[in-house]
């Protein structure tokens, strides 16, 4: 589940882009159609990774992009979230493609702290924690 | 609430090292390959015999990862010196990281080709950049002839791909034309080539070697 180690470095990225103080709300990402994200993973991963941190509570928006389709026969080119679809010309081997980029596109914060906040633990350690049991 | 734009790759510290890799062989001239197939498809199997055949003609490194035990490493160290056995605990996939502390203990500079035998796993490891120059993906008979097709993203980003076990053809259920349609399907630019590491025909793999070290 490579959700998981991608989680990890986005904690890390994170934490390091919240200013001081400030109380995280919302992360938003974007991943190419070829990275081969699974959205339930990576929202699980999120979650596991957030529980019991500073963190906890955050919401992940993931965009995943869509393919992009080019036929061999005809030329033309689609985007689609199906990774085989026929094309319209009646071809069935149009060849899957598109970005593998994995971004980080912005954060949403509360600049004042929150009265209550979660007993701070280390991302890297609670998700690895949670991953062994 | 307040927006912060930030717009930076998720796995930009992994992408930094695997530069860092990139720049180390090939400051020393070597060619390097990450092998990326299931368990059992025949990784080590195909770099034993690889070994052998090379024997006195071209220098090979093998850093191998595995989640635990050091077997697939006592192996090929049995028949090279440069052997690095990686064991990353629960992970399914090598990183960058991992790679330059295993680079670090064997000679690059007398190194002609370093093959980074990946974890098993035909998803995970795809999508991280080691250093390497190329990603090979491996499959074998027995694994059947919809694998390609059911891990597109490997055989997007692979430059060749090995087919293992052809000796097991007569006894298995796969048709080569669906495999090598979907093969070519995914990636029309991908070499694909067949081999039997059991039967000792492994002749298209060290052509494609041969190629490779002399660029």
């Amino acid at each position: 589940m490579h959700e998981q180690s991608i989680v990890i470095a986005l904690l890390e990225q994170v934490r390091r882009h919240t200013p001081d103080g400030a109380t995280l709300r919302k992360v938003k990402v974007r991943a190419g159609a070829m990275r081969a994200i699974e959205p339930e993973l990576m929202r699980w991963a999120w979650a596991a990774g957030t529980k019991d941190t500073a963190m906890q509570g955050a919401a992940l928006e993931l965009t995943i992009e869509p393919y992009q389709l080019t036929c061999p026969k005809c030329g033309r080119r689609w985007k689609s979230e199906a990774l085989f679809e026929r094309c319209s010309c009646g071809c069935d081997d149009a060849t899957p493609g598109g970005d593998d980029a994995l971004t980080l596109t912005a954060i949403e914060i509360d600049e004042m702290p929150p009265e209550v906040r979660p007993e701070v633990r280390d991302e890297r350690s609670v998700l690895e924690e949670r991953a062994a049991t | 609430m307040k927006q912060v734009p930030i717009v930076e790759n998720v796995l930009k510290l992994n992408d930094e090292v695997a530069a860092m890799n990139r720049r180390d062989l090939e400051a020393a001239g070597v060619f390097t390959i990450d092998l990326i197939g299931s368990p059992g498809c025949g990784k080590t199997a195909l770099l034993e015999a690889t070994l052998e055949a090379m024997r006195g003609e071209l220098a090979i490194g093998v850093l191998v990862g595995d989640l635990a035990t050091t077997r697939d490493g006592d192996r090929l160290a049995a028949h090279c010196d440069d052997v690095v056995q990686i064991n990353n605990g629960r992970s399914c996939h090598l990183e960058s990281h991992q790679v330059r502390s295993a680079m670090s203990k064997i000679p690059l500079e007398k190194l002609d080709i370093l093959v980074i035998e990946n974890v098993g796993n035909l998803i995970c490891p795809v999508g991280f950049d080691l250093g390497q120059d190329v990603k090979v993906g491996m499959f074998s008979v027995s694994e059947g002839d919809d694998k390609p097709a059911k891990h597109p993203h490997l055989v997007a980003a692979a430059e060749l791909i090995v087919l293992n076990k052809t000796d097991l053809l007569p006894y298995v259920r796969f048709d080569r034309d669906v495999f090598t349609r979907d093969v070519k399907r995914i990636n029309p630019g991908v070499e694909l080539i067949e081999v039997s590491v059991q039967n000792g025909q492994i002749d298209p793999w060290l052509c494609w070697l041969r190629k490779k070290a002399k660029r």
